[in-house]
């Protein structure tokens, strides 16, 4: 068997995916390895809360109400007597969701706008980059308050607002990016050889420059998960009796004087997710380097 | 029938300052198989007029014939063909590969966008072309990083060769590599020149270089010609005082040989607006009043032109 396989890797005609080789860079890196492991243990928790979670979320139990941590309460309750512990574990489904949705929202309308803006430059450019201007005129939270408060509350429309309100940020980073790009000289090697724009774009340009965007999209999650509580904290974003972290965390915040619980344990939920995240960009950032040492 | 004509090429820029002139008035024939050398210092609009024959920028006068058609301006279909037939070779082997494209997709890239291929054909293709450059198989998953720069240089001569054009614009392709794998690499376009009949523009900076490789040499200033000829003429019998400052800038490699250098005062006179009259009148130490009306190009043997009236014309007897 292993002399089967031997000479298909000798002649090297097998071409390893790019997908294989980023995945194999990724798991030697030992830190990004823990934030993607980290960052999955909470999508899995969030998909399979009602087999994790030891109570309901709504569930109260007005006799223990702001009960510290203890063997049936691993988290404590909050104000009416919810668990902590199992209202974390469903709220990953609010606060992931919001998180990874706005940001490949985000990407998905900001970066084919700042791949236009920075390849075609001239007016497009000027067009489309003032056209970014008007929304990063207003302060970013702010947009995103005047966006769910038209819109109105609930999850789909706080994915839109903080969406629409982080695309400007990146559309404005592939733009920059792409404008170092564009002069090289593959760029205009592609064109020479009756590469049209599109495939030039896709397969030259956008590749080359995707390295500090994935960067800036996994460390938007951690924003937007924040901004998410931010939204639900002033009543407009996850609608209660919803458990959305951030909104557990504003809720603490009251308490924080006599019953810490509340406040450390979703703090502690949006840190560890924010970090494993963080750590994940960083190594992947490394793992789609070809020039990095494999 | 010449395989390139170039008349009166001219390609300006818009700069905030003015127009700024980099090719100005550029005409050449050029015969299938022949290399042209085109030699000039930085900025002087030697890469500018190679792109600006290959559209990949625009011309803004002038004429271009390429197997007799005249492709001045062309529609995107006949771009597209036209393209097939015109390559170019870039300087920098280091910027002109996409450090995310390994070998073989940097060669399949060009093969991909003709139908020319059914898909079993590319790789095939792509085989043959890096036998045909010198790259062996087992480089074909490799990125640009882990080659050296006359490996990287041979990929970059394979996705030209790609599509098999007849005529070739080749962007100092050797300038940027070690001196021993110079060598290599004009044996390597030489050979291919003799086997596939390719025609060649050399744009060089690097007057060693474009002897060994041309048949015929324009000497560039400023985006204008000052002087071409039949290479061999050129080097004994130069004429131009540009050239001859030039040419007397080469190493010899005899310490024995005591040579006349000829030395130019200043620095290029600014492409934009330039004042009428000879560009090179402001460095030159045949300079007097007749140069301000500008130069006239003269063919003072066969296929031997210059344009400086000092020498050519009524001011000959100053010299």
């Amino acid at each position: 068997m292993a002399d089967q396989i031997k000479p298909k890797e000798k002649s090297g005609k097998k071409k390893e995916s790019m997908l294989r080789i980023t995945l194999r860079r990724l798991l030697k890196n030992k830190l990004a390895a823990a934030g993607f492991l980290v960052f999955l243990l909470f999508v899995l928790m969030a998909v399979f809360a009602p087999l994790i979670a030891p109570y309901d979320y709504t569930e109260q139990n007005l006799y223990q109400t702001l009960a510290g941590p203890s063997a049936e309460h691993l988290c404590g309750t909050d104000e009416v007597g919810r668990d902590i512990l199992s209202r974390l574990i469903y709220g990953g489904r609010y606060s992931l969701q919001i998180g990874v949705l706005s940001v490949v929202l985000a990407a998905g309308i900001g970066i084919p706008l700042g791949a236009i803006a920075g390849f075609y430059g001239k007016r497009m450019d000027d067009l489309l980059m003032r056209l970014m201007d008007v929304f990063q005129a207003i302060p970013n939270l702010m947009l995103a308050i005047a966006l769910s408060a038209t819109l109105g509350a609930g999850v789909g429309n706080c994915i839109l607002a903080l969406g629409i309100t982080s695309m400007p940020a990146f559309a404005r980073m592939t733009r920059a990016s792409i404008l170092n790009i564009r002069g090289m000289e593959y760029v205009e090697a592609a064109k020479s050889t009756n590469s049209n724009d599109f495939h030039t774009i896709v397969r030259h340009v956008l590749p080359n420059a995707m390295a500090p965007l994935l960067v800036q999209s996994t460390m938007n999650v951690a924003t937007a998960i924040l901004n998410a509580a931010a939204l639900s904290f002033i009543g407009l974003g996850v609608q209660p009796p919803l458990p959305e972290w951030g909104a557990m965390l504003s809720i603490g915040r009251t308490y924080i004087r006599d019953h810490w619980h509340m406040c450390v344990f979703p703090g502690l939920t949006i840190f560890l997710n924010v970090m494993a995240l963080n750590v994940f960009g960083d190594g992947l950032r490394d793992a789609l380097d070809p020039r990095m040492k494999s | 029938m010449p395989m390139l004509e170039v008349q009166d090429l001219k390609k300006y820029f818009d700069t905030p300052r003015g127009k700024l002139h980099a090719v100005d008035g550029i005409s050449f024939c050029l015969e299938q198989g022949k290399t042209l050398g085109v030699v000039g210092e930085s900025g002087c609009g030697k890469s500018t007029l190679g792109r600006t024959i290959l559209h990949l920028t625009e011309p803004t006068g002038g004429k271009i014939f390429f197997g007799g058609e005249d492709v001045t301006s062309v529609d995107r279909a006949r771009l597209k063909k036209l393209r097939e037939d015109m390559q170019i070779i870039f300087q920098d082997p280091f910027s002109s590969l996409n450090p995310r494209m390994t070998v073989s997709e940097a060669v399949t890239d060009p093969l991909k966008l003709t139908n020319r291929y059914a898909k079993g054909e590319m790789e095939e293709r792509v085989n043959s072309l890096m036998e045909t450059v010198g790259l062996t198989e087992r480089l074909r998953n490799s990125y640009p990083h882990e080659l050296d720069g006359g490996r990287r240089q041979r990929v970059g001569i394979a996705r030209s060769l790609a599509l098999e054009p007849k005529f070739i614009v080749c962007d100092e392709p050797v300038s940027a590599l070690d001196v021993s794998i110079q060598a290599q690499i004009l044996n390597l376009l030489q050979d291919l020149q003799e086997s596939k009949k390719l025609t060649y523009l050399f744009i060089t900076h690097d007057l060693s270089v474009v002897r060994y490789i041309s048949n015929d040499i324009c000497v560039m200033y400023m985006g204008q010609m000052v002087e071409m000829s039949p290479s061999k003429e050129l080097f004994q019998n130069p004429v131009h005082p540009y050239t001859k400052a030039l040419l007397s800038a080469i190493l010899v490699p005899d310490i024995h040989v005591k040579r006349e250098r000829v030395l130019l005062k200043g620095e290029v006179s600014s492409p934009i607006n330039p004042k009428p009259g000879c560009r090179f009148a402001a460095r030159c130490p045949y300079a007097c009043k007749q140069c301000e009306h500008g130069q006239k190009k003269v063919e003072i043997s066969p296929g031997h032109f210059v344009a400086c009236n000092v020498v050519t014309g009524a001011g000959a007897e100053s010299l």
